[in-house]
């Protein structure tokens, strides 16, 4: 296979002045990822662990087997949303491994708002319900959660992708045969406890998790009748009156390690579909990515560099590498994991697109997964573009990139801008993850275009009105779109509103690939029919 | 004669050493067995045994009848009867020899002498070999060992007259519990050694032990092997031996060799005998006569390079000796470790149960009697090796012994390894400024587990290998992969303790503790929290199969690892280290819920109440007698604890899952 040979000169001055803006965005990452793990005030967590309760990442990690992996989904979900709320929207999500078999896992965290479900929690809860499902993952549920916030009931109550779609994803999922495993380890009131009780095996931990409709202070409230928690909805009660619950646990260790048993009899988990090559480290080593982005907005960066960092032993089998070049697509492996690539290296033109449609074609027809990597600007306007019917070809890129049932990701690792972002498997068009590295960024136009724009529009309406402004009038019309644009297309945004799975390292980009990779290839083959095309 | 059939009437090492001289003579030899020891390893290694009992020595190896009979059975000619058991027992070898076999050791009549410590004593006075002063002959009667004692002065060793190998005596050294210790040493004679009394003897203060090897070809010819020395005892019971003795003039040897020499041709002594001396500044005392092979015989074979057992086989054979005292000669030093399945931290108890791995090194001589997965039963003496290292100095057998102790790994049950390892660097023990009451006056000392001197290192090592324990290697499934994604999870900058994989880890013989491993990207590179939040950064990859290159800043390490199950091994060229790891749920796996308020099961009436308010109950007690459906039905204990909140009597009718008890746990009913 072919190898990409890099040109890369690492002495050079931008290259060490692009590296060090990217390791303070790494570091800057890192310190974000730190408060999400810590959780919840410090005073909180110490009360947490008095009350002989496990830290909820400490039950995750406890949960999973020894020594594999954990990727978790979501981390910067809800990030500065809330005053004083770590980013994690109070809800740990990702895939391990239990007891041999791979497994969604959801964690409420009881340490963060009470563990209580506010608009991100309940958006991150199904997100994780949605990539469970895709990859036919059993999900395991460790409830700690006060409920519903109720101030934020617009973001958690009436609409579809809200808290009432968890249950309808559990009803679903369970219809499509996924397990669905419930841990109660806290309190679950009115709506929280139909999680469980929509699950198939449900472990509760005793004087620790309570279930009920109505609480003891609602019971008194409604009907006079006064009872505490644990015989109004208690483990015991649970497990020995009413069979909501079906496994009696003495404390979270022991409900942990019940739930390791429950999944050990889910019955046989499906094989992987592939054969994947044995895993080999790219030729050039990944961490020059960092030099490579570049780190002004205006200076495109060169693709083709970050590509070798991110394919085993830098092999690429490109497709049709002379036509439609702004966009390269071709073959390659992840750790060993077999993928076709789509990767920007400039604007989309009609060829680019025409060779995007039958790319993903290619891919659908040979079972392989998509990965597109985006970093464009849009797709070519101009007299020349329309002519040669670049709608038409976007429009044969798009019905491609969305018909496809092959596992598909993104990751932008540039600007995404406008039609580009939609085109490279934008979040509307649902890949089965997707992520934002630290320099990814995606709007409908970059900041400096909208506030041109915006500006040429207003310019219009005064001409209209017969008045003009100053060239600093301008600029302090301008000012505020562009800080505006800055804000929303950054990667943290992305991630803070779940539009994205998360942001990731550039260097860790192959291993969060891989692991995807490898969950979907034991999954069913899904046909693919695709849309009409317009020639 | 030619023995053609030899049986051997022990277990464990010393069956097994004996046999192996035995097939090197072209000899068919032949284990006895108890039920217990149905699958010992001697059994398995001699390939031929006859089941003599059940598991209590008196029941199987003490079993005279019982030997007799397999001897008779499998045709044998001759009985060794290693040491220990019935191999002191006059009893037994005339029952041998009158069966027409051999007996392999010294005549019913010498055994008989010197089985008795006082007979013994009379012997060796009658050739002039020096004697510890004490009161003469055997004494029973308490009230005249009393005054005997006070007449003599103290301190006074009481020695019970059956007893040996150190067992059986009693240190007086205050009159405040002369009484009680009297009474006791008598008991202790009658119910151990079944005689009825003891033998009171001065006690020589900071004394050292040596003995004599001798043989004796049973018509007079009587040679010494020389001597060892076994000062190293720990309430009598040695602990290292060594040949030859070290810092002692060979003018006192010499003259307790030919009083040993002496003493046996008195008797015209046959076989192997060890005439044991107690040596206080320039003198030396007899002690008493061993008339078997001894535990400790490999130094002098090694310092004679002779087989012991060969030479007792040919004397039975009527061979004579076949040697001249001048054809004896002294080559190096020999030390040997008696390594015990025992735990030094409570009193040097038997630690029992299986032995899940052991690994003896290989280049020196460990004669032992169990393999790995053999079980230490509490039967018999849990021995599990004789460590013997044969070098040209003291220095360097000392240094040896050292590292083979180092090297030796055993999980399963408590050892005293590092004990032995502690007492093998002592500086006192280098120089032999030892007596043979030094291990016990300074036991404190001496169990104090060596530090380490890489805090946190081999932990560290250990939680990463028990973390990469069930994952492949080179693997493309990347879940399983070892190398790329053990305890994977995204990045966080360097050593963040804030989420990890914990591991519980504890070195055989500790309590555990957990570990906190972060890994750092890829590379194999982890960083290792302890409980206090000390943190160490090293890399574990693996260059060969097996082996490992830890690195830790700029130093690198290489290891060889074995992770089996939950034990990890670790050795570099020169340590090794043991640890025993538990996963992160070890502990809950396989609890059950334990329900401390017992219900009614059905609705009915109680019958009978079988507890009151604060009875201390067992779980699966019946607390309670119900009748429902026509059945009575017993309601039992869930857990142990004091019963409380007692809401019924009899007669008392209750409804299916009505509270009737609580069960209070015992911690807090007490308090």
């Amino acid at each position: 296979m072919t190898v990409i040979k890099s040109t890369l000169n690492t002495a050079a001055e931008n290259f060490g002045a692009n590296d060090a803006f990217y390791r303070g965005k790494i570091a800057e990452l890192h310190e974000l990822r730190r408060l999400q793990r810590l959780g919840g005030p410090e005073k909180v967590r110490a009360r947490h662990i008095d009350k002989g309760k496990m830290l909820p990442r400490e039950r995750v990690e406890r949960l999973i087997d020894p020594g594999s992996p954990f990727l978790e989904l979501g981390e910067l979900a809800g990030l500065s949303k809330y005053k004083g709320v770590p980013p994690g929207a109070s809800i740990i999500t990702g895939i391990g491994m239990v007891a041999g078999r791979h497994c969604m896992i959801i964690a409420n965290d009881a340490t963060v708002k009470g563990g209580t479900y506010f608009g991100m929690t309940t958006k991150k809860h199904v997100r994780a319900q949605r990539i469970a499902w895709n990859n036919r993952l059993p999900v395991i549920t460790l409830v700690d959660s006060g409920g519903a916030f109720l101030p934020d009931q617009a973001n958690i109550f009436p609409d579809e992708g809200q808290f009432g779609s968890i249950f309808h994803n559990q009803v679903g999922m369970s219809g499509d045969g996924i397990p669905q495993i419930a841990v109660v380890m806290g309190p679950c009131t009115a709506g929280g406890a139909y999680i469980p009780s929509l699950c198939d095996e449900v472990v509760i931990v005793r004087g620790q998790g309570f279930m009920y409709l109505g609480g003891p202070e609602l019971t008194f409230a409604a009907t006079g009748e006064q009872i505490d928690a644990e015989t109004l909805g208690g483990g015991k009660m649970h497990s020995s009156i009413s069979g909501v619950t079906d496994h009696l646990a003495e404390d979270d260790a022991h409900a942990l390690a019940i739930t390791r048993e429950i999944v050990e009899h889910l019955g046989e988990a499906a094989g992987s579909r592939k054969t994947a090559a044995p895993p080999q480290p790219p030729a050039y080593p990944v961490e020059e990515i960092y030099g490579i982005v570049s780190r002004d907005a205006k200076v495109p960066t060169d693709n083709r560099e970050v590509l070798a960092r991110l394919l085993d032993g830098s092999e690429f089998h490109e497709f049709k590498p002379l036509y439609g070049e702004t966009l390269m697509t071709g073959w390659g492996r992840i750790h060993g994991h077999e993928i076709g690539i789509l990767a920007n290296d400039g604007v989309l033109f009609t060829e680019s697109a025409l060779k995007a449609a039958h790319f993903i074609n290619l891919c659908v027809q040979r079972d392989i997964p998509l990965l597109f990597l985006a970093d464009v600007n849009g797709f070519m306007v101009g007299r020349e573009a329309e002519q040669a019917g670049i709608a038409k070809a976007g429009a044969k890129m798009i019905t491609a990139m969305s018909s496809a049932r092959v596992p598909k990701y993104t990751v932008i690792t540039g600007g995404a801008y406008g039609a580009g972002y939609l085109a490279m498997l934008g979040r509307p068009f649902q890949p089965d993850a997707m992520f934002a590295w630290p320099t990814g960024r995606a709007a409908i136009m970059g900041p400096e275009q909208a506030s041109s724009v915006l500006a040429q529009v207003r310019t219009q309406i005064n001409e209209r009105e017969g008045t003009s402004w100053t060239a600093e009038e301008e600029e302090a019309f301008k000012a505020p779109i562009r800080k505006e644009y800055e804000t929303f297309q950054d990667a943290y945004n992305f991630a803070s509103n779940l539009w994205v799975d998360g942001v990731i390292e550039p260097a860790e980009t192959r291993d969060v690939l891989a692991l995807l990779l490898d969950v979907a290839a034991r999954r069913p083959k899904v046909d693919t029919n695709f849309g009409v095309f317009r020639f | 004669m030619k023995i053609k059939t030899l049986l051997i009437a022990n277990r464990g090492e010393i069956a097994c050493r004996i046999a192996r001289t035995a097939r090197a003579l072209g000899i068919t030899p032949v284990a006895v067995h108890s039920e217990a020891d149905a699958d010992a390893r001697h059994v398995r290694e001699i390939g031929r045994s006859i089941l003599i009992g059940r598991g209590p020595a008196s029941e199987s190896y003490l079993n005279i009848d019982a030997v007799l009979s397999a001897a008779k059975a499998v045709g044998a000619d001759a009985v060794h009867p290693g040491y220990g058991f019935l191999s002191e027992n006059p009893a037994f070898a005339r029952a041998v020899e009158a069966a027409g076999m051999l007996f392999i050791g010294p005549t019913a009549e010498t055994l008989e002498r010197f089985g008795d410590k006082a007979s013994a004593k009379e012997a060796a006075v009658m050739v002039g070999v020096p004697v510890i002063s004490g009161a003469p002959g055997v004494k029973s009667d308490p009230q005249v060992i009393y005054d005997e004692v006070l007449k003599m002065g103290l301190p006074v060793l009481l020695k019970a007259v059956g007893g040996g190998g150190g067992r059986g005596q009693r240190l007086v050294e205050n009159t405040n519990t002369l009484t009680v210790d009297i009474e006791a040493a008598l008991r202790e004679a009658h119910s151990t050694f079944g005689s009825e009394g003891l033998i009171l003897e001065r006690f020589l203060a900071n004394a050292r032990h040596v003995e004599i090897q001798i043989v004796g070809d049973g018509t007079g010819t009587v040679l010494h092997l020389f001597e060892r020395d076994c000062t190293l005892q720990r309430r009598h019971q040695k602990v290292i031996e060594e040949a030859p003795a070290f810092a002692l003039s060979r003018n006192i040897t010499a003259r307790m060799a030919a009083d040993a020499v002496r003493l046996g041709e008195s008797l015209s002594y046959r076989g192997l005998g060890t005439v044991e001396f107690l040596i206080a500044g320039d003198a030396y005392f007899f002690l008493e006569v061993n008339p078997r092979l001894q535990v400790e015989h490999p130094v002098t074979e090694a310092v004679i390079g002779l087989d012991l057992v060969a030479l007792q086989i040919r004397i039975a054979e009527g061979k004579g000796i076949g040697l001249i005292q001048e054809d004896i000669t002294l080559t190096g030093h020999a030390i040997e470790a008696r390594l015990y399945a025992e735990d030094p931290k409570s009193g040097f108890a038997p630690s029992t149960g299986q032995i899940t791995l052991l690994t003896l090194p290989e280049d020196i001589r460990a004669d032992s009697g169990v393999d790995e997965n053999d079980v230490i039963s509490p039967y018999y003496d849990p021995m599990i090796a004789k460590l013997v290292v044969h070098a040209p100095d003291r220095d360097a057998a000392l240094a040896g012994l050292a590292r083979a102790l180092d090297l030796t790994r055993i999980a399963g049950v408590d050892t005293n390894r590092e004990f032995l390892a502690n007492l093998v660097r002592n500086d006192s023990f280098g120089e032999m400024k030892v007596h043979t009451r030094w291990i016990d006056a300074n036991i404190d000392a001496l169990i104090t587990p060596a530090a380490t001197g890489h805090a946190l290192l081999w932990e560290a090592v250990a939680a990463v290998l028990f973390l990469m324990r069930d994952r492949c290697t080179g693997d493309s499934d990347s879940w399983r992969n070892r190398e790329i994604f053990t305890g994977w999870q995204l990045g966080l900058d360097d050593a963040r303790a804030e989420a990890g994989q914990r591991v519980t880890l504890s070195r055989p013989g500790t309590g555990g503790q957990e570990y906190l491993v972060t890994p750092i990207r890829t590379g194999g590179k982890f960083v290792v929290f302890d409980a206090e939040g000390t943190a160490l950064t090293l890399s574990v990859i693996e260059t060969g199969s097996g082996q490992w290159r830890i690195t830790t800043e700029n130093e690198s390490r290489m290891v060889s690892a074995n992770v089996r199950q939950n034990l990890i091994e670790i050795r570099t060229a020169d340590e090794c280290h043991l640890f025993e790891a538990a996963p992160p749920l070890a502990f809950a796996a396989g609890l059950a819920a334990i329900d401390r308020t017992l219900t009614s099961p059905l609705t009915g009436m109680i019958i009978k109440l079988l507890i009151a308010e604060g009875d201390q109950i067992e779980a699966g007690d019946t607390v309670a007698i119900l009748e429902s459906m026509k059945l009575e039905i017993s309601i039992k204990a869930t857990a142990p604890g004091r019963a409380t909140n007692i809401s019924i009597t009899e007669g008392t009718m209750v409804d299916r899952g009505q509270a009737i008890v609580e069960i209070m746990e015992m911690e807090e009913a007490d308090i």
